[in-house]
């Protein structure tokens, strides 16, 4: 199986570097950018192409799909990561996306409820392996692109090959790979399946869809 | 006004034998028959939207219906079926000491059918009626007039209860033990409707199978 994730198209919220309302649509440069890609993605024959429900992603994943004899799949456990609503609108790297992060890493620690904090990281961990056994079930052959977001395609990286949550600074590496996935960037994965039982056979591949990319490995 | 058409999905080899399944069974020769049955009776239906949920044997029922239509297609894990205790996946139940899934009905009894009772990695009772809740409001988010939704038997029966509870209790063991009463057929079709935003949602078809009353 190859996975080729796709970060959706620039918003307005991205140029400022702020958290965002699922409801964001692509800016007019977020929209060139999925053209721009869009040709090479065909090339790269996916069988399947699956969108998170957020409309920055379903907007790029429809101007990758006339491209394609595909029609789009939207499937909720690809969608990005769920933030209370008070982040929305604060930048990236403000104290206020710092001290919340240092909550989201501790929830379970200090029992938070997801409801009111957002999709916690033991929730989050859980719905990232739930979408890696939902890719299991496809046919072994499957070339399956998919319109993500940074935060979930990093996670879904780390997490692959690894069920256990990541250390507070295990995860630094992962937080800073996160910026250095720019919009309509991607990354390729691949699996031999069916895996033997105890064995994990993700992995990322260079990959072989002819895209300029700024992110490597 | 909205209408959603909710689908159990095809027979499988699981459903013949009778054993619990989890998420990657697909269908058998007759459950892709009865799919495609399904297929032709709800072809003059104009849906506006569809929802499925994510597991094997429902989407390749949602391929079916879908085949002519351009809607747009969510998979959500808010239709998937109740995940059972992994030790039961593949077992059918017989009342034996021995047998996993009689164990978990037993320990599920000992526990006086608490709703927060977890025997091993499955759904408890109350994450389960919450989810049913997830899809319900899925449905109302939507806010197309037509929706047809492809789940399971027991997420299924207990989003009926919901409804027919129509918040009267919210009490999760109530609502998910009305569903041992009730027989769900593969493909068979329930009909849920709303009269406007704010009214509650009520029951006008329940598990209508005549699309194979040959069998």
């Amino acid at each position: 199986m190859e996975v080729l994730f796709i970060r959706h198209g620039e918003t307005a919220a991205n140029r400022d570097q702020r958290h965002q309302m699922p409801q964001e649509p692509l800016s007019p440069e977020g929209i060139s950018q999925l053209q721009a890609i869009a040709p090479k993605v065909a090339k790269w024959q996916p069988t399947h192409i699956f969108t998170s429900p957020h409309t920055r992603a379903q907007q790029s994943a429809q101007i990758l799909a006339q491209e394609l004899p595909l029609q789009v799949e939207t499937h909720d456990s690809f969608r990005e990561l769920r933030r209370p609503a008070w982040l929305f609108g604060k930048r990236h790297g403000g104290p206020a996306s710092v001290w919340y992060l240092v909550r989201w890493f501790t929830a379970e620690l200090l029992h938070y409820d997801d409801a009111a904090h957002g999709e916690t990281y033991p929730t989050f961990r859980k719905r990232i392996l739930r979408a890696r056994s939902i890719l299991e079930t496809y046919p072994p052959d499957s070339r399956i692109v998919i319109v993500s977001h940074a935060i979930f395609i990093n996670f879904f990286i780390s997490h692959a090959c690894r069920d256990k949550p990541l250390s507070l600074f295990g995860a630094i590496p992962q937080l800073l790979k996160i910026y250095a996935l720019k919009n309509s960037d991607y990354v390729q994965l691949h699996a031999d399946l069916p895996a033997e039982s105890g064995t994990c056979t993700w992995q990322l591949v260079e990959s072989e869809a002819d895209i300029p990319t700024t992110r490597k490995g | 006004m909205q209408t959603v058409y909710l689908v159990r999905h095809g027979e499988t080899e699981a459903n013949v034998a009778r054993t619990w399944q989890g998420a990657d069974d697909e269908l058998s020769p007759q459950g892709k028959e009865q799919a495609k049955q399904l297929a032709q009776r709800l072809e003059g239906i104009p849906f506006d939207e569809a929802f499925s949920s994510n597991m094997v044997r429902a989407r390749d029922t949602t391929t079916a219906i879908m085949k002519q239509r351009t809607i747009p297609l969510t998979y959500t894990t808010a239709l998937a079926e109740r995940r059972v205790p992994s030790s039961t996946v593949g077992v059918a139940l017989e009342r034996v000491p021995e047998n996993p899934c009689h164990q978990f009905l037993v320990a599920w009894e000992a526990a006086n059918r608490d709703p927060d009772f977890r025997y091993e990695d499955e759904e408890t009772v109350r994450e389960l009626v919450e989810r049913a809740g997830d899809a319900l409001q899925l449905f109302r988010e939507s806010e197309v007039p037509n929706i047809v939704a492809v789940t399971h038997g027991t997420i299924l029966r207990t989003i009926i209860n919901i409804v027919l509870q129509g918040g009267d209790t919210t009490d999760p063991y109530t609502i998910f033990s009305a569903g041992r009463h009730m027989v769900t057929t593969n493909t068979g079709l329930s009909v849920i409707t709303r009269e406007a935003d704010e009214a509650p949602w009520q029951l006008l078809t329940y598990n209508d199978h005549a699309h194979f009353a040959d069998n």
